[in-house]
């Protein structure tokens, strides 16, 4: 582009003669040549600078956690919020779930994980085992579909810090996963809007690149991240296997440890997912032990509070798919899409409120209409401008004490009863089961309850679609090579049937 | 001591057979979306004891009765009505399918064997009703090796490109089809 203009410039210098024009044609030439150098310098300078900082909320970094197949009910059943008390943070007495649509029955079959047990054997998984759990929306099935370990819940002893989360930040309760099934239609509706698949199976099919939330952002000059353990694990990582072309962006996909360190250098992408998903049970889908999880997850947190980027930086914290666990809430239909049981959805942000439970109607493309609010973009699709945007949990005009709009960052320290990693790599601690974790909840609120501007509870209904009809992706489409389709396989088919009946008419007709 | 004649029958019509009737019940799974419905292990069991009992079951049907172009004709029929009303139930039922249901739809989808062996028979027609009982048991033998190949393959690989298993089977029974035309 420099060189561009140079040679535009150099060939205007040469053909102008100060003696032989006029002043109103060195003014006009003037004007034109200002013209084109700011079209140049506009047309050199990346977008991604303009575009990245132009946000419609004071947050510049979005930051997206991932983990795997837990309810909300499985995690947050007992959960003691008070709503309505102004000023106390919790229920004391709350020790089983208030649920399953008094279904008596079934609230038998429900058990908590005993403490000093971290993990619960697998329910059974699937597009067919929700199916069957959520029976037309009676909810009446976790045994048969799900399996006995789909009636267990955790509790503070094994998630108090992540019920600290909840309780210092905003805890979304009516969060939904986006379909009645497992992790890969799930995950795809957490990155795309929209799924090519029913089940975990795959690719083909898959969605074009472009279509992706990665696309919107790339096409748009938003720079973007994905993090997952290490970076050899790329080519070969399931979760966004379905978006064909992603392997042309390597360097938006790295380790765990690129994270750290461009959080601590102030480098962060402006949106980036950080993908739990390793061999060691960091992702906390059963069967695993979940605590690896939540140390890993504490670490992290507390790496984006003291990192320089904390004032300008939101977190959501979510769980791919329901894992086949009971939830009391029959999914309601989204964007016309049945959606599947909820999930938790906890954002952590200086502009989060504290203590706060929206009950606010969302879905995984609710963190992508987010986005797309948040830099200005058209809704990613149509699905994506129908969900709700997740606007409640935060107040960007509270006025805390200092006169600040923004909270101060939190560090979270348990102690020994739940030693927090240096590193996003590390050995648990060998006295696991000796570990007080239930006393790690509740934590001293940062600011007072009783002096908070805002509810402690609330929803707000608001779509991309309420404020502009523009999508970016207006159809989406699933890819699938000629010579994997149906089609394909048919005419071979036909090809088969064919060439046998043409030699046994040859064959007869020899015969006779 | 086997014959050579025998042996022929048994390269020239279980081993083409075998692979063109698994490669038609592959692409129904996967046309179907039945494939895409297995979502755990407890669903592998009545899934395999359908293909296994049909396998056998139509296999034998096929090479038995009387290769003829009207027992053809009929075969294919009740073949396509079965594999129709599966489709038919499995699209009623949102392709939530119990295990009764995926019994019924897996066995259903093995009903292709039977016309496969009766049009390979009126090539080659001429066998003893034994000869013919083990060429049916034998194509369904290579029918369940092949689809447990090829499921252990696409479970091994992260369930990814199903389309391989029919597009291979696809390809070799043509050409199994092609070397059988030319034989004498």
């Amino acid at each position: 582009m420099v060189a561009t203009f140079s040679s535009v410039a150099r060939a205007s210098t040469i053909n102008i003669s100060p003696l032989s024009v006029s002043p109103m044609k060195v003014t006009r030439l003037v004007g034109t040549l200002s013209i084109i150098l700011l079209l140049l310098l506009s047309a050199g300078t990346p977008r991604a600078f303009a575009s990245a900082d132009n946000t419609k909320t004071p947050i510049k970094h979005l930051i997206n956690i991932y983990f795997e197949n837990h309810t909300f009910d499985n995690y947050f059943g007992t959960y003691p919020h008070d709503s309505s008390s102004p000023d106390q943070g919790i229920i004391t007495s709350l020790s089983t779930p208030i649920n399953l649509l008094q279904n008596s029955s079934l609230m038998a079959e429900l058990s908590p994980v005993a403490p000093g047990t971290f993990s619960t054997p697998d329910p059974i998984e699937g597009n067919t085992a929700y199916h069957i759990e959520w029976n037309h929306g009676l909810l009446n099935k976790f045994v048969e579909g799900g399996g006995p370990y789909s009636m267990t819940y955790f509790t503070a002893a094994q998630l108090g810090p992540i019920w600290d989360l909840a309780e210092e930040y905003s805890l979304a309760d009516m969060y939904f996963s986006p379909v009645l099934s497992e992790s890969a239609p799930n995950t795809m509706y957490y990155l795309t809007g929209f799924t090519p698949v029913i089940n975990d199976y795959g690719p083909p099919p898959s969605i074009p690149f472009s279509q992706s939330i990665f696309g919107e952002l790339e096409s748009n000059g938003v720079s973007w991240g994905l993090f997952i353990p290490y970076q050899n694990e790329s080519s070969t990582y399931s979760e966004w296997s379905l978006i064909s072309g992603m392997n042309n962006y390597p360097g938006n996909i790295l380790p765990w440890s690129s994270f750290v360190s461009d959080l601590n250098s102030g480098n962060l992408p402006a949106v980036s997912w950080i993908f739990s998903q390793d061999d060691n049970g960091t992702d906390q889908g059963p069967p695993s032990n979940i605590i690896p999880g939540e140390m890993w997850l504490m670490y992290m947190i507390n790496e984006i509070e003291e990192s320089p980027l904390w004032n300008s930086t939101a977190v959501t914290i979510t769980w791919d798919d329901p894992g086949g666990y009971y939830d009391q809430i029959a999914p309601p239909v989204i964007g016309g899409v049945q959606s599947g049981f909820r999930l938790p959805l906890i954002v952590v942000s200086p502009y989060a409120k504290e203590d706060y439970v929206s009950n606010t109607v969302l879905t995984h493309s609710s963190i992508l209409a987010f986005i797309d609010y948040n830099w200005g973009l058209p809704a990613l699709n149509q699905y994506v401008s129908n969900v709700n945007v997740p606007l409640d949990v935060f107040d960007f005009n509270a006025p805390y004490a200092g006169n600040v709009t923004s909270r101060g960052s939190l560090a979270f320290s348990f102690g020994a009863n739940f030693p927090l990693p240096q590193q996003p790599y590390f050995s648990l601690p060998s006295n696991l089961q000796q570990l007080n974790i239930s006393t790690t909840f509740p934590m001293t609120p940062q600011y007072s309850l009783g002096a908070l501007p805002y509810a402690k509870e609330g929803a707000a209904n608001f779509t991309l679609s309420s404020v502009s009809p523009e999508v970016f992706v207006t159809a989406n489409t699933t890819v699938i090579p000629f010579y994997a389709s149906t089609y394909f396989l048919a005419i071979l088919v036909a090809v088969n049937v064919a060439l046998l009946y043409w030699g046994v008419r040859t064959r007869k007709k020899r015969e006779a | 001591m086997i014959g050579r004649r025998f042996l022929l029958g048994l390269t020239s019509l279980a081993v083409p057979g075998s692979f063109f009737s698994t490669a038609v019940l592959f692409l129904f799974a996967y046309s179907s979306q039945l494939v895409n419905t297995i979502g755990d292990t407890s669903q592998l069991i009545p899934l395999f004891v359908g293909i296994v009992v049909g396998c056998i079951l139509f296999s034998l049907v096929g090479y038995m009765i009387r290769s003829t172009w009207l027992t053809l004709s009929l075969e294919t029929l009740v073949a396509a009505l079965l594999l129709i009303s599966s489709y038919v139930v499995m699209v009623a039922n949102s392709l939530v399918l119990d295990g009764t249901l995926i019994l019924i739809t897996s066995f259903a989808m093995t009903s292709v064997s039977a016309p496969v062996a009766t049009m390979l028979r009126l090539h080659r027609q001429i066998y003893s009703a034994p000869a013919r009982a083990t060429f049916g048991v034998a194509q369904a033998a290579l029918s369940i090796l092949f689809v447990l190949v090829f499921s252990i393959y696409y479970e091994t690989t992260g369930q990814v490109n199903f389309f391989i298993g029919p597009l291979i089977l696809l390809l070799v029974s043509l050409v199994s089809f092609l070397i059988l035309l030319r034989a004498r």
